[in-house]
């Protein structure tokens, strides 16, 4: 591989205006680890510089717009995830799961998809975080920063909460219980919001754009076999175990069956968000030209 | 006000070499690495070239000539000139002050 390729990892902006010229400094430099490393770092800069990267287009922005209600179906979808969490919580669950397959196998469907969503939102949000926060601190944008630390502070005060809760009782009775589910219902939302917002003010460009569809689109499918997984295991238990959902095993001691219906619900709507949001965001090709 | 060589943050080191080699006139990429190996022993590479001579034009403290084939010449603005004398300006107090200690130091 010649040194010079590595350019084509630069900004089409970048590349027009500069890519003659370091090429012509690199066929008479003598080429050595630093200098492959010195240029990757050098990309990595140029994609963060929103003069060479930040030209989106209308199309750009519908895709910014598509992928901020996609991460808002999947908060969404991790608060309900929860609320399946405390469904599964109880030995008498755990044993139906090893006897019977479909309990067992919509079970680990529901995991492997949450762990994939998760990673996905990661892996493309990460990138988008990186340069929220550049752009922040290089324009000392305060609104932005702001915003950046809404999601720590609020998971910080979740866990303080619960922390002096646990401390000031082995037990925590459940009015407490509902106020720390409250606080963590309105946290998920006002993280969602001020994330949002700031990717909404940010200037982003097409390459972190293009990853965060990509991130999307996996994201959407791991969410829908996480809901498949929820209405197999649901199913597999009701055809095994029908009383269970009788029982007060529910989030604040409701009634399984109501529990499970508020998680199929809401995991349904934030799956159909997601797909609807990804159909109409513009494909790879037009936002690139957009 | 042109700002300050600081305002490039990790390119503040390279920037001001830049700065200090289109002090005598206009020079291409290379020409500028070669010049500053020459005088301050460093080696630039041409990553790090770029990312300072981008931040510098941004800034109005460089403008590029016409193209020479594929080589463009750099030369230095007025506003480059001002912040190149500052920096330069408050390294020699620096250098003085420094030497004046040890000096005083050591009689």
């Amino acid at each position: 591989m010649q040194i010079a390729t590595l350019l084509r990892y630069y900004p089409p902006a970048w590349r027009a205006r500069y890519e003659d010229e370091v090429t012509d400094v690199l066929e008479q430099h003598r080429v050595s680890y630093a200098t492959w490393f010195d240029l990757v770092r050098g990309a990595f800069d140029a994609h963060l510089d929103p003069r060479f990267s930040g030209a989106v287009g209308a199309a750009g922005r519908r895709l910014r717009r598509a992928e901020i209600a996609i991460f808002c179906a999947f908060i969404a979808f991790v608060v309900a995830g929860i609320g399946f969490q405390k469904l599964t919580e109880d030995a008498d669950k755990a044993g139906l799961m090893q006897a019977h397959a479909a309990i067992g196998i919509g079970y680990y469907a529901v995991i492997v998809g949450a762990v994939v969503a998760l990673l996905a939102v990661v892996a493309g949000g990460l990138p988008i975080a990186a340069i929220i926060a550049r752009q922040a601190l290089a324009a000392s944008r305060r609104d932005l920063l702001a915003m950046l630390v809404v999601p720590p502070l609020l998971f910080v005060a979740l866990v303080a909460w619960g922390a002096v809760d646990l401390r000031s009782s082995s037990t925590i009775d459940s009015a407490s219980i509902r106020g720390l589910i409250g606080f963590f219902v309105l946290a998920a939302i006002a993280s969602a919001a001020a994330v949002s917002l700031a990717v909404a003010r940010t200037d982003l460009n097409d390459v972190v754009l293009g990853l965060a569809r990509w991130a999307s689109i996996i994201a959407t499918a791991a969410m829908g076999l996480s809901l498949a997984g929820v209405v197999v295991w649901g199913v597999g238990l009701h055809s095994a175990a029908p009383s269970s959902f009788a029982l007060d095993g529910g989030v604040l001691t409701s009634y399984a069956y109501v529990t499970f219906l508020r998680v199929v619900i809401v995991m349904a709507l934030a799956v159909v968000a997601s797909l609807v949001a990804l159909w109409r965001a513009p494909g790879r090709d037009v936002f690139m030209a957009g | 006000m042109p700002g300050s060589i600081n305002d490039l943050g990790r390119f503040s080191g390279p920037g001001l070499l830049i700065l200090s080699s289109l002090a005598d006139g206009p020079k291409h990429g290379y020409a500028i690495m070669m010049d500053v190996q020459e005088f301050s022993g460093t080696k630039m590479e041409p990553g790090t070239l770029y990312g300072a001579l981008t931040r510098m034009e941004q800034r109005g403290w460089i403008e590029p000539l016409p193209p020479e084939e594929r080589r463009r010449p750099y030369r230095l603005t007025t506003a480059g000139e001002a912040v190149l004398r500052q920096q330069l300006g408050s390294m020699n107090q620096i250098v003085q002050t420094g030497q004046q200690r040890l000096a005083a130091a050591g009689a």
